[in-house]
């Protein structure tokens, strides 16, 4: 919803006792749910999440990606032409996809990165997304639209004094999946404490100042494209396996405003809490709804219309200024009362109070002339600024 | 993308299916014929997008819906109320313009101002799109619809097979973008909308109601859409997935002609319509799989964009992200 300014202040100790507490209760979880179609929805859940953290670290960086949902599928397609048609147990074909994708995207992001700006890279990333659609469609070695069916699952893995993992029953994918996300969070994690991680907070807080103090924008973003792509492909390997079946229909460019949507609604800011969050809570919402059966849509898409307009910041943008958090509460109450009560004056758009300015829309940058004296860091690969 | 998602493809498939067949000589004129009559539908929604998106600043994904409930507000009025065709048109620019205007008044008017607006209005068109996908399945239900041609009677010249309806929706489409470019070009309202697309602000200071113009641009666009849907109705059909399947190619449409400008968006669905239309026969004539024209479009498409990141006409749209 805003820019991803620096982390909000908490204590340490406080994020690692819930995150403990978080990892806990996941773990535990499958103890209490039984059943096959709720065990389904973690699953897919924790797949969304993962792709929404890939989302937001894209994001950092000041770009907004529509084609996450194309490198997932490019991760799931290899895996599964790794499979069924070379004979690579899936243990193998997990980081070999990984990293396919991450090749694939290295190669692309030279292209896709270095032209023009943010809404460019939003536009190209969609076309990139929907290439991979029909270009797979018109694939009979990739099995068209039908897509591949019969994904064989991972082999079983034996590790002493456990109860041998085999991928039988819905528990075993889940801890699987679990691994993956928690995998995937501690390197976000690790990558957003690190220079890196910086280097990606500035450039997307102010492009042109984090190039003006040395930070080649055009490296950061590569390597933040290069980065979130390598773990949708390995999440995808994971799915492809998991669902069996794959055709291109999964991938679609819908898929992709999903994920944006999980990311959005749990906080942005959060970078890895609020993905997870927001994926739960929205996976779960149409079977909660399906008691409606006809209106979920209506009421989903009601509900996303009034979360936006109400908690823009998302769900754990309440927390993120401590005691503030009930102050912005509040203010979001006024909101709703000034929304059935608005007059003509107040028509004006009520301005969140506790956003510092930055200049969102300020008209001035529609002209952005190309900056000029790129710094001290005539590096060839250097070409690419904000526009 | 599904198989069944480029309706406009599929209709274009037939034809060249069914003048493979036929062997006609005539074959350029016949595809640059076909190529203006889906062009111009695409010129129609791609100006409709290109006002909502350089004056409001948001990727409006809501935008297909309107070109769905267009065609059903059109079938319903013909149909159900037995009216007439042209009452129905007006009936969908009515139904589309006023919803258009109500989701500004309640929904993107207090998006625009706060922080991040571009992403908060593109949630908020995702939600719209999702209600008024069910809404408009509640009201007229899931089957695929179709209108009976309201003209009759085919015109062959110098070989090239013109049915009368297609002839007619190309001179009402003319008609629709040359009384757009006028309002845009020549009149105060068409001034005050290109201030505002260019610099909101300064706008604002020199006393026009910004307010006021993003709200008529919206339920223009959206009005455009209508149009376009009512239009297609009588000679494509419609289903409910007719709004979702477009609004990705309009988007790329004005992103190939330049998001700002409508020129662009004319020269964008022209140009697309073509490639269509003669993509589609050749390459069904020589690689025998005409699906392979979205290959060849997307392609065209990222490599006009890369070498021209604003389009072939635009200045570049600021979004603030």
């Amino acid at each position: 919803m805003q820019k991803i300014a620096k982390a909000p202040v908490s204590r340490a100790w406080f994020t690692w006792l819930v995150a403990l507490v978080a990892l806990v209760v996941a773990v535990v979880i499958p103890l209490f749910v039984k059943s096959d179609y709720y065990r389904d929805i973690l699953i897919t859940a924790i797949v969304f999440a993962v792709l929404s953290m890939t989302f937001v670290m894209q994001l950092k960086s000041g770009l907004i990606s529509l084609g996450i949902a194309a490198f997932w599928g490019i991760g799931a397609y290899s895996a599964a032409i790794m499979t069924t048609k070379m004979g690579l147990s899936f243990w193998a074909a997990l980081p070999l996809s990984a990293l396919l994708t991450a090749v694939v995207a290295f190669l692309l992001g030279f292209i896709i990165i270095g032209r023009g700006g943010v809404f460019t890279f939003v536009i190209l990333t969609a076309v990139v997304g929907m290439l991979f659609s029909v270009s797979v469609g018109a694939s009979s070695y990739l099995g068209n639209y039908a897509g591949i069916s019969n994904i064989p699952s991972p082999g079983t893995v034996k590790i002493p004094g456990l109860p041998a993992w085999d991928f039988l029953n819905k528990s075993a994918w889940y801890y699987l999946a679990l691994i993956l996300l928690v995998l995937v969070a501690v390197i976000c994690f690790a990558l957003y404490k690190s220079w890196i991680g910086r280097a990606w907070t500035s450039i997307g807080l102010n492009t042109r100042l984090a190039s003006s103090i040395g930070v080649n924008v055009f490296r950061y973003r590569l390597l933040g494209f290069v980065i979130a792509s390598g773990i949708a492909g390995l999440i995808g390997a994971f799915y492809a396996s998991y669902v069996v079946n794959i055709d291109p229909s999964q991938f679609s460019t819908w898929s992709n405003i999903y994920l944006q949507l999980y990311a959005i609604l749990g906080g942005i800011q959060y970078a890895i809490a609020g993905p997870i969050l927001g994926s739960v809570i929205m996976r779960f919402l149409p079977t909660a709804l399906s008691s409606i059966p006809g209106y979920a849509d209506l009421v989903t898409g009601a509900l996303l219309i009034l979360f936006i307009l109400f908690l823009p910041h998302g769900l754990l943008g309440l927390l993120s200024q401590g005691r503030a958090g009930l102050t912005g509460l509040r203010e979001n109450l006024a909101r709703v009362g000034r929304f059935f009560s608005q007059s003509s004056e107040r028509a004006d758009g009520p301005r969140v109070p506790d956003v510092a300015d930055s200049g969102q829309r300020e008209p001035q940058a529609a002209i952005e002339a190309p900056v000029t004296g790129e710094g001290s860091a005539p590096s060839s690969m250097n070409k690419a600024d904000e526009r | 993308m599904q198989e069944g998602e480029y309706d406009v493809v599929k209709a274009s498939e037939q034809i060249a299916k069914s003048q493979l067949s036929r062997g006609d000589e005539m074959i350029a004129g016949q595809l640059v014929f076909d190529g203006l009559g889906q062009g111009l539908v695409f010129v129609i929604l791609a100006t409709g997008l290109v006002l909502i998106t350089s004056v409001n600043k948001m990727l409006f994904m809501a935008y297909g819906m309107f070109y769905t409930i267009g065609a059903y507000t059109t079938w319903y009025v013909t149909q159900s109320l037995h009216m007439n065709y042209v009452l129905g048109l007006f009936a969908a620019i009515l139904a589309t313009g006023l919803i258009g205007v109500a989701v500004y008044l309640l929904v993107f008017q207090r998006l625009q101002k706060v922080e991040g607006g571009f992403m908060a209005t593109l949630i908020a068109s995702i939600g719209l799109m999702m209600m008024l996908n069910q809404a408009n399945l509640l009201v007229f239900g899931t089957q695929a619809r179709g209108i009976p041609s309201v003209i009759n009677g085919i015109v062959t010249l110098g070989g090239v097979t013109m049915p009368v309806a297609k002839i007619a929706l190309i001179v009402i489409g003319i008609a629709v973008c040359v009384a757009l470019f006028l309002v845009y070009e020549k009149t105060s309202l068409g001034r005050s909308m290109r201030a505002v697309s260019i610099l909101p602000d300064t706008a604002r200071l020199h006393g026009i109601n910004g307010k006021w113009i993003c709200m008529i641009s919206l339920g223009l666009g959206t009005a455009l859409a209508g149009i376009a849907g009512g239009l297609i109705a009588p000679i494509n059909g419609m289903n409910t997935d007719m709004g979702t399947n477009v609004v990705w190619t309009v988007l790329l449409m004005c992103m190939l002609g330049g998001m700002d400008s409508l020129l662009g968006a004319l020269a964008g669905g022209l140009v697309i319509g073509q490639v269509l239309s003669f993509g589609q026969y050749y390459l069904q004539v020589y690689l025998g799989n005409g699906a392979l024209v979205q290959i060849l479009l997307f392609i065209i498409i990222g490599v006009v964009l890369y070498f021209k990141p604003n389009g072939l006409l635009g200045r570049g749209v600021d979004v603030g992200v």
